[in-house]
């Protein structure tokens, strides 16, 4: 009988991708001096499940690299072995190449099988190595003797799978000595400490040789070997379902499905909204009943709305979790050092937001580490702490999402920004307001570093950073003093389904300029308005605005094209400030955002479309989309 | 006789429905699998430096789709709307689109024996465009090869990029 696995391979590569970011996130917050015995486990139980899994997909390379990670792990947590950093790095490297493997085999393409041979020769020799200082009576044979048992072990973990207690003890009661030899350590005061200190300092003349890439194994490392038996080739471990079986506590679900949920429930509010607009028409007792009934609609449906938007929304920590890490490896390999403070980690943000603000983020939190924050001793000189720090916030205003990287560096250099501009033949000053230099790094091409490290430098990143975040309907703020550091706020609209917009009337019709975009709204006087050629510009707040009329743009008939006997609407986009004439206001309110791509095609200044409380649709501007295509050609409209 | 049975058979499996409708004075059709549904002509919201002939998009049932008139397209006709203006809701390669006709006629069963070649001139469409022709009830019926008619640049109603993508 066969049975089709494929279709559970998904599920596998879900978990497992979860499971390598929670021992990411347990390795990180080890305490080496003290770790906790819960924390080990349940690293080893993610790394045993894995192997679990993939012994029964039969993805062989995984297996045996999370089998001789297990070993390891399985002596850390029963303290047969003391967890050095040096060890910890070795996982973290392992959890590298366990990734790409991962990886490999989700895309089908070949796996790295010399990283994980190279992982695997890397784990067998701090096993080797860790066992045999953590206790000098160990000889060859309580090595042997408990090698065995750890194959035992693994035979037998069906059986123990859910019951790590009872593995435990076997094993413990295998090597009894172990555990006595430690318990002499751990009152002696002296020779645990150092005999750490003596492993990880060894360990770290092999790893200073490892740590850049795993790949060249080290002659030594091969005779290392021997000494330990070898490691019991895993026999493909029989399907143990069970092992997977968790509690019903959260449930995956396609997100197709949720999305679809998300568009019905759209449908729902419109049409909600429609039955309303009827409800109020009708007159007499009737009427009042039916205006319950609807109030009582509307309250659920906005419950419902509610409840499914949130099915969709992740807490932001999904993405800062990865940035110990990112901040770790990074400021060792620069010689520098950064704390990382997480803030807000709770603030949940739409799904799709999620997955698009990784590489931005990880790209800015890079760039805070390399340019931002000083070495030590720079640090020390300029009266700072030695340690730098950076800061990862989130947090929710209105229905928006602000996201700071915050570093206490040295803030931007604005002469060399400016310097850089001019050679660029960009236009600047330096009476420029500090706001519009900043957005100059964003400009294509532009890196002020002063020499090209491979962290960053080659001014590729920052105008894909900003692309990046603008394609998912946000936008990037600096602040930035120098000396005291520098901060980047990235403004992002709570979830793409829903925009908190202005709707406003042009001739017949109702377009929506999304909330995030606008500044206010005022009936111009006639001494506000100025001439310029054939456009118009605005006087406000003691700047020249340049004037956008929706009746010309967007080709209405019958709307208003005489600035005073309209209202213009100012408007802020990432590239540009400028102002909208438009009829009247409207009104406020929410609208589910719909494509216009998906049954037409992209119309230039428009973000897409919705459906009004009549059932019409109305189309929502794009404020960036307008500034680019439409401020810079107002003759070819002319001529049009 | 058996062999001409069979052969009935086999004709009469080819045998395709297609919907018939008056642009104008001419009679067309088109294949029936494509249509999602028929409906009144409504209020539409026009979009911005679009081709007259997109007469701009309605809401059907939460899709936003853009209603075409072939009218205008074609030249055929006058482009009028009231009450008895007929919009088809088309379903070509999970797009829907409406067109804007005078009128539906009929559903129809041709066979691949009935289509004529399209002529080469004569016709506003052209001829890639089309089938070929059919004589029913003796009137001369335009077989319209909707899909690529839809999807053809000159409509202009897929973006050129998801057009490579999906043909």
């Amino acid at each position: 009988m066969t049975i089709d696995v494929n279709q559970f391979h998904g599920v596998f590569f879900d978990e497992s991708d979860e499971h390598l970011q929670n021992m990411e996130q347990l390795l990180m917050t080890l305490d080496v001096d003290a770790p906790d015995p819960e924390e080990l486990n349940s690293i080893f139980r993610a790394a045993h499940s894995i192997k679990g899994g993939s012994g029964i997909f039969g993805f062989d390379a995984l297996m045996n690299l999370t089998h001789v990670m297990e070993n390891l792990l399985d002596k850390a947590r029963n303290q047969e072995i003391q967890v050095t950093s040096a060890i910890v790095d070795v996982f973290l490297q392992t959890l590298d190449v366990l990734k790409d493997t991962l990886t490999a085999y989700k895309e089908q393409t070949e796996v790295p099988q010399e990283q994980i041979d190279a992982s695997i020769a890397v784990l067998e020799e701090t096993l080797a190595k860790a066992s045999g200082q953590s206790d000098d009576d160990v000889n060859e044979s309580s090595l042997q003797q408990s090698a065995s048992a750890a194959s035992d072990d693994i035979e037998g973990f069906g059986f123990f799978d859910d019951e790590d207690e009872e593995t435990q003890t076997s094993a413990s009661e295998a090597k009894p000595q172990d555990i006595e030899g430690f318990g002499l350590f751990d009152d002696e005061d002296g020779p645990t400490e150092s005999t750490p200190q003596a492993a990880s300092a060894s360990d770290d003349e092999g790893f200073g040789f490892y740590a850049p890439e795993t790949l060249p194994v080290k002659p030594e490392a091969s005779q290392a070997a021997p000494s330990v038996p070898k490691q019991p080739i895993v026999k493909p471990v029989k399907p143990q379902p069970k092992a997977t079986s968790k509690e019903a506590s959260s449930i995956r679900v396609d997100t197709n499905k949720i999305d679809a949920m998300v568009n019905l429930v759209g449908e729902l509010v419109i049409t909600q909204s429609m039955l309303s607009n009827v409800g109020q028409e009708v007159e007499g007792q009737i009427g009042e009943r039916l205006q319950l009934a609807i109030d009582e609609l509307q309250r659920n449906t906005r419950e419902i709305q509610e409840s499914v938007m949130s099915m969709r929304m992740l807490p932001v920590n999904m993405t800062f979790n990865r940035f110990p890490r990112v901040v770790r490896d990074l400021s060792s390999k620069l010689g520098k050092k950064v704390d990382l403070v997480i803030q807000g980690g709770n603030t949940e943000i739409d799904k799709s937001l999620i997955e698009k603000l990784v590489d931005p983020l990880t790209h800015l939190v890079r760039n805070s580490i390399d340019h931002g924050v000083e070495s030590p001793q720079k640090r020390l000189e300029s009266g700072k702490s030695e340690n730098g720090t950076v800061i990862l916030s989130a947090e929710q205003k209105g229905s928006s999402i602000i996201i700071g990287i915050i570093d206490d560096g040295a803030g931007l250099n604005k002469e060399r920004i400016l310097e850089k501009a001019m050679q660029n033949g960009l236009p600047v000053s330096p009476d420029m307001p500090d706001s519009e230099i900043w957005q100059l790094i964003f400009q294509a091409g532009f890196s002020t570093a002063a020499e090209v490290t491979d962290v960053s430098g080659r001014g590729v990143g920052m105008d894909v950073v900003r692309r990046n975040i603008e394609s998912i309907g946000g936008r990037i703020e600096i602040e930035s003093s120098q000396g005291e550091g520098s901060a980047f706020y990235i403004h992002l609209p709570l979830t793409l389904a829903i925009v908190d917009g202005m709707c406003v009337s042009v001739g017949e019709q109702i377009f929506v300029i999304p909330l995030l975009n606008v500044i206010e709204s005022f009936q111009p006087t006639k001494s506000q308005v100025k001439t310029l050629g054939n456009d118009k510009v605005l006087w406000i707040r003691d700047q020249y605005w340049p004037l956008v009329s929706l009746t010309q743009l967007m080709q209405v008939d019958d709307g208003v094209t005489e600035p005073t006997k309209g209202i213009v609407v100012l408007l802020e986009s990432s590239k540009k400030r400028y102002g909208v004439l438009v009829d009247s206001l409207v009104g406020q309110q929410q609208v589910v955002i719909k494509s216009l791509e998906q049954h037409y095609k992209k119309v230039a200044g428009i973000a897409g479309a919705t459906i009004m409380g009549d059932g019409k649709v109305a189309m929502i501007l794009d404020a960036d989309s307008v500034a680019a295509n439409c401020i810079n050609i107002p003759n070819e409209e002319v001529s049009l | 006789m058996s062999e001409a049975a069979l052969q009935q058979a086999v004709s009469a499996s080819r045998e395709n429905e297609f919907l018939s409708f008056v642009l104008g004075e001419e009679h067309y059709a088109l294949d029936i699998t494509t249509v999602k549904e028929i409906r009144g002509y409504e209020q539409v919201t026009k979009i911005a430096n679009a081709p007259s002939f997109i007469k701009g998009v309605i809401n059907l049932r939460g899709d936003i789709v853009p209603i075409v008139d072939l009218r205008i397209k074609f030249k055929v006709g006058e482009a009028t709307y009231n009450d008895f203006t007929i919009v088809i809701m088309l379903n070509v390669h999970d797009r829907i689109v409406g067109i804007v006709v005078d009128g539906v006629s009929d559903v129809i069963r041709l066979s691949e024996e009935d289509m004529l070649p399209p002529p080469e001139f004569g016709v506003a469409f052209d001829s890639k465009y089309l089938h070929g022709l059919a004589d029913v009830d003796e009137h001369m019926v335009i077989l319209v090869n909707i899909e690529s008619l839809i999807t053809s640049n000159e409509l202009g109603l897929v973006d050129t990029k998801t057009q490579t993508v999906e043909v």
